[in-house]
């Protein structure tokens, strides 16, 4: 079939995966455009990292079809396929200086010693990691073979490159560092990414799109912003982020809000609303994001516990109707604690827009 | 663990080596200076006492004479032969063997170890004489080459360098698989799937990675395997042919028919340095150190 320019870059379509007759992928379509940096999003046993196996050809879909520019990758071997891949263990070759493992791609091309010296030098330089290139793996640190493994999978320039949970080993601070680097190189590469992440974080720094995964099916494909703040369901909010989630009941509409009766804050409260508002009386949930409430005025609770963070506090209150409401205070003043401690009764509030209606 | 704790478990195998390997060598060393006489030991000693100083009277004549005659120099080359051959077969089967161990399922790999380790149960003599049943002239492989008429004529078998090999791949194919499985199953699939992924084919793979990760094991299980073969008494003399003997028959032979003890023991001696020399070359190749 001759490649198609205009269609998707990446198509996968209908794809079931089943091990021992679970399915750890189901009925699973998605299309990924060119240069995208797509983030596969879900807990462990979501199916994420089987569908990345897929497309890098270690696992052979039970049904469905994957197409790479048009064409059909089922049943072409791994070593075949337009692809590349940095695993999680970063699977540096222990025998091997850094420089062997970057031509270690170049070398099973044919490409001639010249050329080759030269696309190694050219990755190093890009992950800088220049000075390393007679290094062993076991003699640099996490971050450092992170870089290595990232500058091997990109030095036979794939179309589409698989990253497994590429930041999960590093701590903390360089993970944050590193995540602007990915972006960086991301955007010098020109590169389709399709990574493979559990931690929301990430995904939200990293991707233009997040694919949402779940027993095995993508529940949401959004760009962060609006899986963030227009999640679809429950699990969703809850995964991704920190969220309050009351249940309500449909009493009317507002123009684009909708008006719920919320029985733990006592009162009908305004929400967005996706689309049509549902028919009156029907059971849906608020969700409302800790940091879009605001301590000062409005419905009144009491402080049940509250946890100091640096950049902010959180506070957990309890709500007259019973249930609980987590409000984070950014700390604006290094004013000492002790204004809002526990048992003090306080009002708060959130704008309309601010909360959301789910519908499950 | 206080520091007496600490030189006692280092000390007692030390003394341990000191008295049973330190002092058999040194004794089998000096009686190798000496020369055969009709006494009590059957030897002269090397040193002899004047007053409280031992003076030298002993020769290195028995090691010139182990370079003299071919005999000698057949019988290392011999046993170098086959214990190299052997270690090369035993490499061959079991290198498949411990990677498939490696690559099953991890309740199966018990079962194929045990299977593995189970001969080891059985005395080697046993396991020797049952080949023997085998192998000669109206033994079961012959039986059913003459029935199934692939022959006509019974193949000499027993006495040939061919029941040699044999028996010694089958005696020590345990001590390679076992060190060639720990080294194999430790090797992350992960390297393999990236090998793949970077465009290699199975054949490069194994190349390129297979084999280089799995040399430890490759040189842990040939010498386990070479160092004994070497010095094989019982399967040469049982299987092989008379006219070639190995070089722990011409030992065995010194000392019991000969009753020449201090050319058994130049001989003895000859041999560990044949097994010393290759050992070091190899501890000091950069293959075995895991920093390489």
């Amino acid at each position: 079939m001759k490649p198609s320019q205009d269609g998707p870059f990446l198509r996968i379509r209908n794809v079931v995966k089943e091990f021992d007759g679970v399915r750890a992928v189901d009925d699973l379509s998605l299309d990924i455009g060119r240069k995208e940096l797509f983030c596969l999003l879900g807990g462990s046993g979501s199916g994420k990292s089987t569908l990345l196996r897929m497309l890098a050809g270690f696992e052979k879909p039970t049904s469905g079809s994957i197409e790479i520019e048009g064409r059909d990758m089922v049943g072409i071997d791994p070593a075949d396929r337009p692809v590349n891949m940095m695993f999680q263990s970063y699977a540096l070759f222990p025998h091997m200086n850094v420089a062997d493992n970057v031509a270690y791609g170049l070398r099973r091309m044919g490409m001639g010693r010249t050329e080759r010296d030269a696309r190694v030098t050219e990755m190093l330089r890009l992950v800088r990691m220049e000075g390393f290139a007679a290094r062993k793996p076991h003699q640099m640190s996490g971050g450092q073979r992170q870089r290595v493994a990232l500058a091997r999978a990109l030095a036979r320039g794939p179309k589409l490159l698989l990253l497994d949970e590429p930041l999960s080993a590093l701590d903390r601070k360089l993970r944050e560092e590193t995540q602007f680097e990915l972006m960086d190189i991301f955007d010098k590469t020109g590169t389709t990414f399709v990574v493979v992440t559990h931690d929301q974080e990430e995904a939200m720094t990293l991707a233009t799109r997040i694919g949402v995964m779940d027993k095995g099916q993508l529940v949401q494909v959004d760009t962060p912003r609006r899986i963030y703040e227009f999640p679809r369901n429950k699990l969703i909010a809850d995964f991704v982020g920190n969220v309050n989630l009351l249940d309500a009941t449909v009493t009317g509409s507002d123009g684009a809000l909708v008006r719920l009766d919320c029985p733990a804050m006592g009162q009908e409260v305004r929400a967005a609303c996706e689309g049509e508002p549902p028919a009156i009386g029907t059971a849906v949930t608020l969700a409302i994001r800790p940091e879009k409430i605001t301590l000062g005025s409005g419905h009144p609770a009491v402080v049940d516990d509250y946890a100091y963070r640096g950049d902010v506090t959180r506070y957990r209150l309890r709500l007259p109707g019973g249930g609980m409401l987590d409000v984070n205070r950014p700390n604006r003043l290094r004013a000492g604690e002790g204004d809002i401690t526990w048992e003090t009764p306080v009002l708060f509030d959130f704008a309309p827009e601010g909360a959301v209606m789910l519908r499950d | 663990m206080n520091g007496w704790g600490k030189r006692l478990v280092i000390g007692i195998p030390l003394f341990w080596l000191f008295l049973f390997f330190l002092v058999p060598f040194g004794i089998v060393f000096l009686v190798s200076l000496g020369s055969p006489q009709f006494s009590v030991p059957p030897y002269s000693p090397a040193f002899e006492w004047d007053g409280w100083w031992p003076h030298f009277v002993g020769s290195f004549e028995n090691y010139i004479f182990l370079t003299e005659d071919d005999l000698y120099w057949r019988a290392y080359l011999g046993s170098v032969k086959i214990a190299g051959g052997s270690t090369l077969l035993c490499l061959l089967v079991a290198w498949p063997m411990a990677w498939i161990i490696a690559r099953a399922e991890p309740y199966r790999r018990n079962v194929l170890l045990m299977l593995v380790i189970l001969p080891f149960w059985t005395s080697s003599l046993l396991r020797i004489y049952a080949l023997m049943g085998m192998l000669r002239q109206g033994g079961i492989v012959n039986s059913v080459l003459l029935w199934s008429g692939i022959i006509d004529q019974p193949i000499q078998m027993m006495q040939t360098d061919f029941a040699v090999y044999l028996t010694v791949v089958f005696t020590y194919l345990p001590l390679m698989v076992l060190p060639l499985y720990s080294t194999l199953e430790k090797l992350d699939g992960a390297l393999l799937e990236a090998s793949a992924d970077l465009g290699a084919s199975r054949f490069a793979t194994f190349w390129t990675v297979t084999l280089p990760l799995s040399l430890s094991g490759i040189i842990a299980g040939c010498l386990l395997v070479f160092i004994p073969a070497v010095g094989e008494f019982v399967i040469p003399d049982l299987m092989g042919a008379q006219d070639s003997p190995m070089i722990g028959n011409v030992l065995w032979g010194e000392f019991t028919r000969n009753r020449d003890w201090p050319v058994a023991g130049a001989v003895a001696i000859a041999m560990l340095a044949l097994l010393v020399i290759p050992f070091m070359i190899l501890r000091s190749s950069p293959a075995l150190r895991e920093d390489g």
